[in-house]
């Protein structure tokens, strides 16, 4: 249960501060995807199994937060997760364990995966209400989905630590429950 | 990799995106309402507390990106304040003018609108501005539909969906936005509609119609639902779309809608 009000807790800041606080920081349509890093932070080190609610949980308030229709960030964030699990069961066994450069390597993959799949759900929404326009206009992989993972990256370089401090909390608070589980049950 | 492993991995994913499809483009608008309520009720006081503060902290930081500049503007100030001097009594004379050409321009005047102030308390982080959420939403009188002005009459968009205590706002760059406009100079019509946030297109203007660049944009008021008279934007160039059936510009628009602070909702004409 504490696991999951900390989960909780720590997707909800992140959506808004993601939606309402950087914002004013970046220029328009570049803003550092912490949701995203979050994700990956799961995936990398609880595997899809384990991580797959707190991502539809995190999909779910990116939509709200967004006002977008929900199930696109669900969506973008389950594929991306799952890729990214593939991913890291290979070559968590091919180095022995994963380096931090590696998963911020994951994260910049994730954040273009990510911009892909919202833009061409977003396209084929357009498309599919009629909307001619939307089609020409999405920028199907442009610099800007470039400079978005960047900053992902970045934010995910701020993020780790304390991401790490949480996870070492959670498991302390949690010794003789969870013994075997990390951050996310 | 296992089967055993495997296997409920790949189940959970399918189901999952079978789902999110299913959301997606099946799912009829305003059943997650609700839903939508109750998170903006709650957390509509993180949002604009996060919000204000953040526009705090940018100006702040700007402010102190500046002092080290500060020699060297105050130069160029006394420079231009000496070359604005003499432009002053040219400036006078270009303000009468100006207003002048504002009423033959009919642009909206304050008070002639039933306006709610609002402050923007998000907005869209991913797609070039295409929206943005406002702090009064139903329980301040804000429907869906309701044209929404910066303080000079200039358009920027559409209530969309209004909550309790905020409201979305669709941007004229939003490509769901469409608003019914002439051109103020030549009186061609159009239909205004925005180009995915990155900017707004004036359409369906017939090939007998004159467009100029640099003509005025202002709502015609078709419909009934956008007051007439709300300046959109500026022609900044025009063609004959592809099937040389209708003419399109391209409208430059008078606010850059990122820096939006503060808006007002037309709930109703005085």
């Amino acid at each position: 249960m504490f696991q999951k009000i900390i989960l909780f807790l720590v997707v909800i800041i992140l959506v808004l501060f993601q939606g309402s606080f950087l914002v004013n920081f970046f220029p328009e349509g570049l803003v550092p995807n912490l949701v995203l890093s979050l994700v990956v932070f799961w995936i990398v080190r609880a595997g899809f199994n384990e991580s797959w609610p707190g991502i539809v949980l995190a999909g779910f308030f990116l939509d709200l937060a967004h006002n977008w229709t929900i199930g696109i960030s669900i969506l973008s964030l389950a594929i991306v997760a799952f890729l990214i699990s593939s991913l890291v069961r290979r070559l968590s066994v091919a180095q022995g364990g994963l380096g931090f450069v590696m998963i911020l390597g994951f994260v910049f993959f994730g954040s273009l995966v990510n911009d892909l799949i919202i833009n061409y759900t977003v396209q084929s929404i357009f498309w599919l209400r009629g909307f001619e326009s939307g089609s020409a206009l999405v920028y199907p992989f442009g610099v800007i989905i470039f400079w978005n993972a960047l900053l992902t990256s970045a934010g995910f370089v701020v993020l780790y630590w304390p991401l790490k401090k949480i996870e070492e909390r959670v498991i302390f608070y949690n010794k003789g429950q969870f013994t075997k589980t990390r951050f996310l049950k | 990799m296992s089967d055993k492993n495997l296997n409920p991995r790949l189940i959970k994913f399918f189901v999952i995106v079978a789902v999110s499809v299913l959301l997606i483009f099946f799912n009829p608008k305003g059943i997650f309402s609700p839903v939508r309520q109750v998170f903006s009720f709650i957390t509509y006081p993180f949002q604009k507390t996060l919000y204000i503060l953040s526009r705090k902290t940018s100006e702040t930081a700007g402010f102190l990106g500046s002092i080290s500049n500060l020699k060297k503007e105050n130069e160029n100030l006394i420079r231009e304040n000496n070359s604005l001097a003499a432009k002053i009594a040219m400036a006078e004379q270009e303000n009468r003018e100006n207003e002048t050409l504002r009423e033959q321009l009919n642009l909206a005047p304050k008070g002639k609108f039933d306006l709610e102030a609002s402050f923007i308390i998000g907005q869209d982080p991913e797609n070039s501005g295409s929206w943005v959420t406002i702090d009064k939403g139903s329980f301040s009188g804000v429907q869906s539909g309701m044209s929404v002005i910066v303080s000079d009459g200039i358009l920027v968009g559409r209530v969309e969906e209004a909550m309790g205590n905020t409201a979305r706002v669709n941007l004229l760059t939003s490509p769901t936005s469409s608003v019914s406009v002439i051109d103020e100079v030549s009186g061609a019509k159009g239909i205004v509609k925005g180009e995915f946030g990155l900017g707004t297109v004036m359409d369906m203007v017939s090939q007998a119609d004159i467009l100029k660049e640099g003509d005025n944009i202002i709502t015609s008021g078709l419909g009934g639902e956008v007051p007439r008279g709300l300046l959109v934007g500026k022609i900044q160039s025009f063609k004959v779309t592809d099937d040389k059936l209708f003419q399109q510009a391209l409208i430059a628009p008078r606010v850059k809608y990122s820096k939006l602070d503060m808006v007002f909702v037309i709930k109703s004409s005085k």
